[in-house]
């Protein structure tokens, strides 16, 4: 076994036991219940999570309307900005908080935390891939990357108490995320081991722990489900919503096959036929009744297909070398981030006119490699495809 | 917030974090009882600074503050000095406990492994996997950056395995 995780069991063992625990909860609750005035007590998720006054709220909802209304281009546009960009800034602080303030309901909060956390990784791939990455974004990105991963766990542990369907099915794409990127981080890794800042091994092995952590706890509250009719329901219902995704990605890896290399081929129908075969040990499990094994057995095929379609994408993403389109802009040199980063912190008032002028910014880049300056003005026009420059092409191995 | 909710919540809190903080105080005092005691005295004092009026915006840092505060205060009282003296002369509450700690984890060989590293290399990974502590969080309980500290975890999680599989040297 890794030392690492030795070390955690280990660690495990040493606690409180329960009857420690039990007679310090009755000395907690015995001063608890001498006090006269009660304190508000703070969550354990303080510092977690954004809170609004419901002042912010109303303006923010009128900003969202600015938004739709006249700069969606603009918002667009900067869905493929990664750090260093012009628009990376808008990215985070308009795009994301939109996302995480429109999240009305505990599963569409814990897919909103796990896709910012999926794209603080793509966004490392990129810079990594680019040569671009050095260790001062690498831990920024790192940082951001477990807030948002935090976030996703909290949410998805609030789901289990709640509903423990959608809990499987967040958990699981929580997984598949992580997953997925460690297998392209280590494949970019390798292509430029001499070029990588060291903090993207941590953020590797980041990556493998918090699988491993959610995949645990889901095998736990996996328990609740056997011998239950909701357990015998729920797993009908996952396998049918699996089926139909196994069905689209066969149709898919049928499509992404022509052009490529044999290997890649025989890799995608390995895919395929390890999709099908959980989906069919998922089918006869519930047959006989052990709809906890079936549902481990659907969280599985479901997990085959999240990884492929991601491998699949990195492939196309870093495994040619990008051209860029004759009438795209040419990507901005590294800016001066605060400017851009205070232009749009003070957008984010509340005062709807401040909101509004964020429509028509205009920022001054610095090249300050070269001192050269260019004016960049964001205009309002059609979102254009990101292409990532990837200098050398990195071979991202689609084997299951 | 009734009584049965604000005793709800602050249990909690206990639930979570009951544990990580047992073995923050344990792997600096190596005593289980007295480990015990300054769990119980961290919660404690935290309900008590609530009762005062006052908030609390990271109630997880600011256990593990108080639990550090109560750890000086045990070695000042045992040791009859301050501890930073102690640190100037060289004392390191984790670093001296290594033995007392892999006894208590049943000597395996990876506690062996850890008791060879570094000082400062074995904490961030006691922080870490222990006391479940973030990356950030260790940085801001040490003073240090947390590009430092995600650095250090990783030399000492690459000398941990060296050590786990080739042994010293």
């Amino acid at each position: 076994m890794d030392p690492i995780k030795q070390l955690k069991t280990h660690f495990r063992t040493l606690r409180l036991s329960d009857e420690e625990r039990g007679a310090m909860r009755d000395v907690l609750l015995t001063r608890m219940r001498a006090t006269q005035a009660l304190p508000r007590i703070p969550s354990p998720y303080a510092g977690v999570f954004m809170t609004l006054t419901f002042k912010r709220m109303t303006a923010f909802v009128a900003f969202l309307a600015v938004i739709t209304a006249g700069t969606g281009s603009v918002a667009a546009a900067a869905e493929g900005a990664v750090p260093g960009d012009t628009m990376y800034a808008v990215k985070v602080h308009f795009n994301e908080r939109v996302a995480t303030l429109t999240a009305l309901t505990p599963s569409s909060r814990a897919a909103v935390a796990t896709s910012h956390a999926e794209r603080r990784l793509e966004e490392a791939e990129v810079l990594v891939a680019r040569g671009e990455l050095n260790e001062t974004v690498a831990m920024e990105l790192s940082e951001r990357f477990s807030k948002s991963a935090e976030e996703a766990i909290i949410h998805i542990d609030g789901l289990t108490n709640k509903d423990l369907e959608e809990a499987t099915i967040a958990s699981v794409e929580f997984e598949t995320v992580l997953s997925a990127h460690g297998r392209i981080l280590d494949d970019i890794v390798t292509a430029r081991a001499d070029e990588v800042p060291e903090v993207v091994a941590v953020l590797r092995a980041d990556l493998a722990e918090r699988a491993e952590t959610i995949a645990r706890k889901r095998d736990e509250s996996r328990l609740a489900f056997v011998d239950e009719e909701d357990g015998r329901q729920a797993s009908e219902r996952i396998f049918a919503s699996v089926s139909r995704d196994a069905q689209d990605a066969a149709e898919n890896l049928a499509r992404e096959s022509k052009g490529l290399e044999p290997e890649d081929v025989l890799a995608l129908e390995s895919r395929a036929s390890a999709i099908a075969i959980a989906l069919d040990e998922g089918r006869a499990k519930y047959e006989r009744g052990a709809y906890g094994d079936a549902l481990a057995e659907f969280e599985r095929a479901k997990s085959y297909i999240g990884i492929g379609e991601r491998l699949l994408e990195a492939k196309a993403r870093f495994d040619e070398p990008g051209e860029m389109p004759e009438d795209e802009m040419p990507i901005e040199e590294p800016v001066e981030q605060t400017i851009a980063t205070t232009m749009v912190e003070d957008a984010l008032a509340p005062e709807v006119d401040t909101m509004m002028m964020a429509t028509e910014m205009r920022v001054m880049a610095t090249n300050t490699a070269t001192d050269t300056a260019t004016t960049t003005e964001l205009k309002k026009e059609a979102p254009r495809e990101f292409v990532p420059r990837v200098p050398r092409p990195i071979r991202i191995n689609l084997t299951p | 917030m009734d009584s049965k909710a604000t005793e709800t919540a602050f249990l909690e809190l206990h639930t979570r974090y009951a544990d990580p903080l047992f073995r923050h105080a344990y792997f600096r005092v190596s005593d289980r009882d007295i480990a015990r005691d300054i769990t119980q005295e961290s919660f404690l004092r935290m309900w008590e600074y609530l009762s005062a009026g006052n908030q609390v915006d990271n109630p997880k840092a600011f256990l593990f503050r108080v639990a550090g505060n109560l750890v000086i205060d045990h070695y000042r009282k045992k040791k009859g000095t301050s501890l930073e003296t102690l640190q100037e002369d060289g004392f390191d509450p984790i670093g001296d406990d290594a033995e007392g700690i892999t006894d208590a984890a049943e000597g395996t060989h990876v506690m062996k492994a850890l008791s060879g590293l570094p000082a400062k290399e074995r904490e961030v990974l006691m922080m870490r996997y222990g006391e479940e502590l973030s990356v950030s969080e260790i940085a801001a309980i040490l003073g240090e950056s947390a590009n430092a500290i995600s650095v250090r975890i990783h030399r000492a999680t690459k000398r941990l395995r060296d050590l786990f599989d080739h042994g010293p040297n």
